[in-house]
């Protein structure tokens, strides 16, 4: 008995002759909360100087005024998310314009209308949401509503493309 | 590429294991990994730790590359929990150990400045610059340290959250401490308690060799068998029934000798799902695939890493099975189905498992 039971334990251990007991990958990929110095760094920037909703949510009049000059001349594409929060993954909006109207009128109404706009407002990924909100503190955004041009407000809808009018109610 | 460079990678994500020696070569004063230390939190089936390295020494936790190299780039994300009252903090050396001595040193200052220095401690260091950039205290910043070691075309390179402008860019300066023009360890640990998470560096011989940016490391957990029959074909211990070898290897730290799958017969293999990866924004840079193996009779073995995507395999160099538990790695550059750098999408598949597979094949 004595040699039998030295025996087993080698037997058993024989039949082991490769063996794993874990796998693990590690999946090396980009940081999803990283603060800054994305792809979309200078697309931010610019967008930032042109649209100050953004993040800065208490911008002057001038500064809208400013947004609509340049769209006027040259159609510019341009961002602005539609939700700014802490973490990645947030949806935002691009907005893109061709329209023409007065913008001098604009700037000194409380509450405009551009029924003449049009506006493709798409939502895309929400990554540069977050590296917007690392970069500043966060303030209460001032109204921006989009509404078709039947009036009813848009619930953008992924990768949805509208046709609306866009109004600013300071 | 040789020693820990595998295809001219390395990775250290920290959630592997709790076991502060299977990280280091050797350490010095005292580290720990746990969760709380972790750059971020973990997304649901994921492994998310760090190591923190208590302060009180300069250069306590030292790894040994196994190779010399004239030039590498490291990236590591770090968080200093206190600046220093003076002085200044190592962050990392560049460490030659046949002569014993560091080569550069990258540190903290007061201010949260990064400086880069020549020699170590015990050599004597020279300042070599002092960014104007600065990091915070008590929170994660991620370097991109490229260093070459010579004594006249030497380059210490610094960028910091992954903006491609360096915030301290030296060249053509002496960075040879040594009377050898290689380093071949790097140490972690300062003066100041500073937490380490995201560890990669690149041997600056394979297909990625330059800065990969500001990376996170993710590590799954493996949550079911492939989803192929038959690719899991090893015996089990203890028994697990069809589709449910996965149970005996996905403990968190590996319980070694606890639960395993065996196997003797050549070509015979165990190929494992993942959880899928939750963001759906980033480049993957490579993966890197680590087993826990053992051999446990006289026969020389060998076995090899494997990864699976969208039913295509693709076997990783064959690995000498040890005698005793030892982690070994693979890394895969590419996915196999497509020969070009994984995506999130390949990765992840239509679900709720990942598609890529992970496993392990017996060579002979």
């Amino acid at each position: 008995m004595p040699l039998k039971r030295t025996t087993v334990p080698v037997l058993l251990r024989s039949c082991l002759p490769a063996a794993v007991l874990g796998i693990v990958p590690e999946i090396i990929v980009n940081t999803p909360q990283g603060q800054t110095y994305r792809t979309f760094s200078h697309v931010r920037q610019e967008v930032l100087k042109l649209q100050p909703a953004l993040i800065d949510s208490y911008a002057t009049f001038s500064v809208i005024t400013g947004i609509l000059t340049g769209l006027n001349s040259s159609s510019v594409n341009h961002s602005c998310p539609r939700l700014v929060g802490l973490c990645a993954g947030i949806s935002m909006g691009s907005v893109y314009s061709q329209f023409s109207s007065n913008l001098p009128a604009f700037a000194s109404k409380a509450t405009t209308t551009l029924s003449s706009s049009r506006f493709e407002v798409r939502r895309t990924c929400g990554y540069f949401t977050a590296t917007v909100t690392k970069t500043s503190p966060h303030r209460l955004s001032p109204v921006y509503s989009c509404k078709s041009n039947d009036g009813k407000a848009i619930e953008l809808e992924s990768h949805q493309t509208v046709s609306h009018d866009w109004e600013y109610n300071t | 590429m040789s020693g820990i460079f595998k295809s001219g990678v390395f990775s250290q994500g920290f959630d592997k294991t709790t076991v502060i020696n299977q990280v280091f070569t050797s350490i010095t004063g005292s580290a720990t990994i746990n969760s709380s230390f972790a750059r971020f939190v973990a997304p649901t089936g994921f492994i998310s730790q760090g190591m923190q390295i208590t302060g009180g020494g300069q250069g306590q936790g030292q790894l040994a590359f196994g190779t010399q190299l004239t030039t590498m780039i490291l990236g590591i994300a770090l968080k200093p929990v206190t600046f220093p009252a003076s002085g200044n903090s190592f962050l990392l050396e560049f460490m030659d150990t046949v002569a014993g001595v560091g080569q550069v040193t990258i540190a903290l200052l007061p201010g949260g400045q990064i400086q880069a220095l020549r020699g170590d401690v015990l050599s004597g260091l020279t300042s070599l610059g002092i960014s104007t950039a600065t990091i915070p205290v008590n929170a994660y910043s991620q370097l991109q340290v490229q260093v070459t070691i010579s004594t006249t075309v030497g380059v210490v390179e610094i960028l910091l959250n992954g903006n491609p402008s360096p915030i301290l860019s030296l060249t053509g300066i002496n960075t040879q401490k040594t009377a050898n023009t290689f380093t071949d360890a790097v140490k972690l640990g300062g003066a100041v308690t500073t937490q380490y998470d995201d560890w990669w560096m690149l041997d600056k011989t394979g297909s990625l060799n330059t800065y990969l940016g500001d990376k996170v490391v993710r590590t799954p957990l493996i949550t079911a068998d492939s989803a192929t029959v038959g690719l899991n074909n090893w015996s089990t211990s203890p028994s697990q029934s069809t589709g449910n070898h996965y149970l005996n290897i996905n403990e968190n730290p590996p319980n070694d000798g606890t639960s395993f799958n065996f196997s003797a017969t050549p070509g015979t293999r165990e190929s494992y799902r993942t959880s899928q990866i939750v963001q759906s924004v980033g480049a993957i840079s490579f993966i890197n695939v680590f087993g826990r193996i053992q051999k446990d009779d006289g026969t020389a073995r060998t076995i090899a890493l494997m990864a699976r995507n969208s039913n295509t395999d693709a076997t990783g160099d064959t690995i000498s099975d040890p005698s005793s538990w030892a982690t070994v790695n693979t890394p895969f550059l590419n996915s196999p189905a497509t020969s070009a750098p994984w995506t999130i999408a390949g990765y992840n598949g239509a679900g709720p498992q990942s598609d890529a597979e992970f496993g392990i094949t017996v060579v002979s």
